[in-house]
């Protein structure tokens, strides 16, 4: 195994940061119960702390190495399986993987108010938001979506689907949301009686987010 | 003497039955006037409000006269009045100050309550908007991500003079305006019955006194009356009906109600052609801001403006206000309607005069088109006396951009080719109209009908059915490739002349002559037809696609049902401004049709919503198909006969048409970025020969707008559809171009239609990649 100075500084720091939280002590406490053994004793070098003494003190906790491993390697894991899903409900901003320009930051802002009126089943208000956010941003998906979703919990289905197909083509970017739009109108087909297009859209949100 | 006494009594009886049918008519008079509505208000006409937020230039959305148009004025002073805008620049950098104190606004889903807010602007581009809180802790403000200016008033419906009234409840007034108001105008206002006798006899005294009519004893129901029913002539017959008529007011109604009308029926002063009346319309023009808010000055100045708008107006006089404002101030204090420490304050207050910013109808043939709209719906009457408040999807700005590159063009082409004015009556003037489209809701951004509304006020965008020419051509490609598949940018179509018959008839496509005598070519690729606008490719491809498929395919984009004849591939059959641009907004849309929208709401005199017209969007053809031919037409700005526009310096991702008709009667372009679509027409309304193409005389006109209309609004590209994908070809033969072809360029193909082989002139050996 090659010596990096640098991983033993970041490990060291998220053994810290994990030991500290985990037992709720202090740094110095850490650095003082840690006992370094043949592979341990390099990463342990750079204890921020500089402590001789402290590190002469580890060598007696060799436990501790394995219970941070154990630690470690749960919260890798259960980050990637217990990660929370992504929903409806997240900020749109976080759908970006860079700062949006200006009007498409302004456009999403309005597009959450909307929601917020959404929520509050304040229609109009909501619709008027959602088509400020067009005026401002006509290429972004979101507003379309939520005027889809607005006309679908009105009952016009036809109206909906409109929507959608706009969502759709602007969503490219973002699959969670391409794959809501191909949902929700796999929905209006159902309600429009039209059952062939219903599991066509669901089999391509499905294609898009095989989480959904 | 009894004889005398039998002729009076004989004469007063019937006088008397005369009286009492008199003041019964009188009543009946009042009593309809009163119970019914009072006044006729004319409904007004908005353009969209306009959003500021960081990023956005603000010479290109002209927020200065943006400002100016809503009557903001700009001071030099710290701003503490809504209606009030500073601009401060910083020493030694680009940084700008805007600090704007918003007007309080009704919108048809909430009041907006004005506040003020600081643009910090560099570079001319707003970099934060901060809302500033003056009252309660001047220091602290707080980011804000957006800001909404009020839409401007564009027209007013009204019948005979116009009336700017806005009506209140009494209880809506502000006791201080009340008191002022009754303080200087009849301060036994509560205690009289209709007249008042001391008024009266010291009015008298002091005109004997001055030798003239210095004084007015009349009271506020008097002065009600007269407004209300009666001529202003000073009439003896007038007088008497005004004294009875104040009498039966005064016995039916009470003071409050006689007050409420007051308020609302008083002339308050004049904005160019309309006549200012009530307080609360009065509180907008004179102050900017509603009833509510007016201070105790400013209370004091409107009751003082009663007695001569037209000499006591700030913006008039502002030394004669200010001292009749402090004549009501005293007035108020000797009435023991104000306390002397208010007194005092009040009397320090400034007096702020204004600029008078007059409502001009700068988008008439637009107005025309909502008020057609509207008559659908209701009826005219209601139009012009129930106070209506249409909110319309116009963008002002780019309104006036449109009017402004109509005037140049046409005066420019009539100085470029005098032979355009020679022998007309300026009724037979050449003309042009533009109209501007959101394609992605439909909103009709902006209207010119015509060069000059009060020539003619004939809407050629709506109303001029005009043959489209070469403007339909891409219809004809659309078709194609929503048809078969076989038919890409790159396919390869006969130029050849050729006949066609049907219903024993023959059709014989021509290609426009060419002037510089080049030598046509046998076969060109559907992109160049399409780019150069070639007749006679054009023409076969739509009788091999069909004719009635192209037909239903305008149809499906927006255009009327049009006739299926041969022709109608070369843009024969008549159109108007609003179809074409209805059409070219689904190509600039992804192939996603909007619904053309001028109005978003109608909101009643209670402030309901009477009707809410909302974005309304259907997928009518491919986004594919639509791409194809949005990218063919990219190439007909930048190397066919749309070139112009490049030569002009619009650099944008943009595409468009020109369209000639035949004999060069109608000159044509239509064209659009992803985020608005215009269309523009030149020609003379009767059927004259201009003599020019589109790409001469339609186009200079629509890049003069875009190049303006598109400065504000980030540059974006074209969406590229999913299953488009792009290859290099060789332009001569349409295959697969090799390092060996002398030129390539990259082609969009639908997934699947791509060329398989490569090409085969400069590449003999290879048949295939």
């Amino acid at each position: 195994m090659v010596w990096s100075p640098k991983e033993s500084e970041l490990n060291m720091e998220i053994f810290f940061k994990f030991t500290q939280t985990r037992y709720q002590i202090s740094l110095r406490e850490i650095c003082a119960r840690a006992r370094p053994r043949s592979f341990v004793a390099p990463l342990l070098r750079p204890c921020p702390l500089g402590l001789r003494d402290g590190l002469r003190e580890i060598k007696k906790y060799f436990h501790v190495r394995f219970i941070f491993l154990f630690i470690l390697l749960l919260s890798v894991f259960g980050c990637a399986l217990f990660r929370p899903a992504v929903s409806t409900d997240d900020p749109l901003l976080n759908f970006y993987p860079d700062t949006p320009p200006a009007h498409t930051q302004a456009a999403l802002k309005l597009t959450e108010k909307a929601r917020e009126e959404l929520r509050a089943t304040h229609y109009d208000v909501a619709t008027e938001h959602l088509q400020k956010a067009l005026m401002i941003d006509p290429q972004c998906p979101f507003p379309y979506y939520f005027l889809a979703v607005i006309s679908h919990q009105a009952g016009d289905f036809k109206k909906s689907n409109g929507f959608l197909e706009k969502a759709k083509q602007l969503s490219f970017p973002f699959p969670f949301w391409r794959a809501q739009s191909y949902t929700l109108s796999g929905q209006n087909f159902e309600s429009l009686g039209n059952k062939k297009m219903a599991r066509m859209e669901i089999k391509k949100a499905k294609e898009i987010d095989p989480n959904l | 003497m009894t004889k005398l006494l039998k002729i009076l009594t004989f004469l007063t009886i019937p006088l008397s039955i005369g009286l009492v049918i008199y003041i019964a008519t009188l009543t009946h008079l009042v009593t309809q006037k009163f119970s019914g509505p009072k006044w006729d208000i004319p409904s007004k006409v908005y353009s969209d409000s306009l959003h500021l937020y960081p990023g956005i230039d603000i010479s290109s959305i002209q927020l200065k006269e943006r400002l100016e148009r809503l009557g903001y004025q700009q001071t030099s002073e710290t701003v503490t009045h809504s209606g009030e805008y500073q601009v401060q620049h910083e020493e030694g950098s680009n940084q700008i100050l805007w600090t704007i104190y918003l007007n309080d606004f009704f919108y048809p889903l909430k009041n907006f309550a004005g506040f003020p807010i600081t643009l910090d602007i560099m570079d001319n581009r707003i970099i934060h908007i901060f809302k500033i809180f003056l009252e309660k802790k001047p220091d602290q403000e707080e980011e804000i991500f957006l800001v909404e200016l009020e839409p401007e008033l564009i027209a007013e419906f009204f019948e005979g003079t116009r009336e700017d009234r806005q009506v209140v409840k009494l209880q809506e007034v502000p006791s201080g305006l009340l008191n002022a108001i009754i303080s200087v105008e009849d301060a036994r206002f509560l205690e009289h019955a209709g007249l008042d006798p001391r008024a009266i006899f010291r009015a008298f005294l002091a005109n004997l006194k001055a030798g003239a009519i210095v004084q007015g004893g009349s009271t506020i129901t008097q002065q009600l009356v007269k407004n209300f029913f009666l001529t202003q002539k000073r009439t003896l017959l007038r007088k008497v009906n005004e004294a009875l008529m104040s009498f039966i007011v005064e016995n039916r109604y009470s003071k409050d109600e006689i007050l409420e009308a007051y308020v609302n029926e008083v002339y308050l002063g004049q904005k160019g052609s309309a006549g200012i009346y009530g307080v609360a319309e009065a509180s907008l023009f004179y102050f900017s801001k509603p009833l509510s808010k007016l201070t105790l000055a400013e209370c004091a100045m409107l009751g003082g403006i009663i007695r001569g708008p037209g000499v006591f107006s700030p913006f008039k006089n502002k030394t004669l206000a200010l001292k009749r404002r402090n004549i009501v101030l005293k007035k108020m204090l000797e009435t023991n309607t104000i306390l002397p420490s208010e007194y005092e304050q009040a009397l320090q207050e400034p007096l702020r005069a204004k600029k008078i910013s007059v409502t001009s109808n700068s988008a008439p043939y637009f107005v025309d088109f909502v008020r057609a709209e509207l008559l659908e719906k209701y009826p005219s009457k209601v139009l012009t006396t129930q106070g209506l408040k249409i909110f319309t999807t116009l963008d002002m700005s780019l309104q006036l951009f449109a009017d402004e590159a109509l005037q140049t063009t046409l005066k420019q082409l009539e100085i470029q080719f005098p032979s355009l004015k020679e022998g007309l009556t300026p009724g037979e003037r050449l003309q042009g109209a533009l109209i501007a489209i959101h394609p992605q809701t439909g909103f009709i951004r902006a209207l010119v009908g015509g060069r000059d509304y009060n020539e003619s006020q004939f809407n050629r965008i709506i109303q001029a059915h005009r043959q489209p020419g070469s403007l339909f051509k891409p219809f004809v490609y659309l078709t194609a490739f929503l048809e078969d598949p076989k038919y890409t940018l790159a396919a390869r179509l006969s130029n050849e002349p050729f006949t066609f018959t049907y219903d024993r008839q023959t059709w014989e496509p021509m290609n426009y002559e060419d002037k510089e005598k080049k030598e046509e070519k046998k076969e060109v690729s559907a992109r160049e037809a399409l780019e150069r606008s070639i007749n006679i490719p054009t023409a076969r491809l739509a009788t091999e696609v069909g004719i009635k498929k192209l037909a239903k395919t305008a149809q499906k984009l927006g255009i009327h049902p049009l006739p299926a004849v041969p022709s109608l591939s070369l843009g024969s059959a008549e159109v108007t401004p609003l179809e074409m641009a209805s059409a070219y907004s689904v190509l600039a849309n992804g192939g996603i049709r909007a619904i053309p929208l001028s109005i978003k709401q109608v909101v009643g005199p209670d402030g309901g919503i009477l009707e809410g017209k909302s974005i309304e969007i259907q997928k009518v053809i491919s986004p594919e198909a639509s791409f194809l031919v949005t990218y063919a037409l990219e190439g007909v700005l930048d190397q066919g006969t749309g070139r112009g526009a490049r030569l002009f310096g619009f650099s944008r991702p943009a595409a468009g048409k020109t369209g000639t008709t035949n004999e060069y009667i109608d000159a044509w372009f239509s064209g659009y970025t992803p985020d608005l679509v215009a269309t523009s027409w030149v020609g003379f309304d009767k059927e004259k020969k201009v003599g020019l193409t589109g790409a001469q005389a339609a186009l200079p006109l629509w890049t003069r707008f875009m190049m303006k209309a598109t400065q504000s609004k980030p540059v974006s590209d074209f969406l590229v559809p999913e299953n488009i994908l792009f290859e290099a070809i060789d332009p001569e033969t349409g295959g697969l171009s090799t390092s060996k072809c002398p030129s390539s360029f990259k082609e969009a193909f639908i997934k699947g239609t791509e060329p398989k082989t490569v090409c085969e002139v400069h590449n003999p050996k290879k048949k295939k990649r």
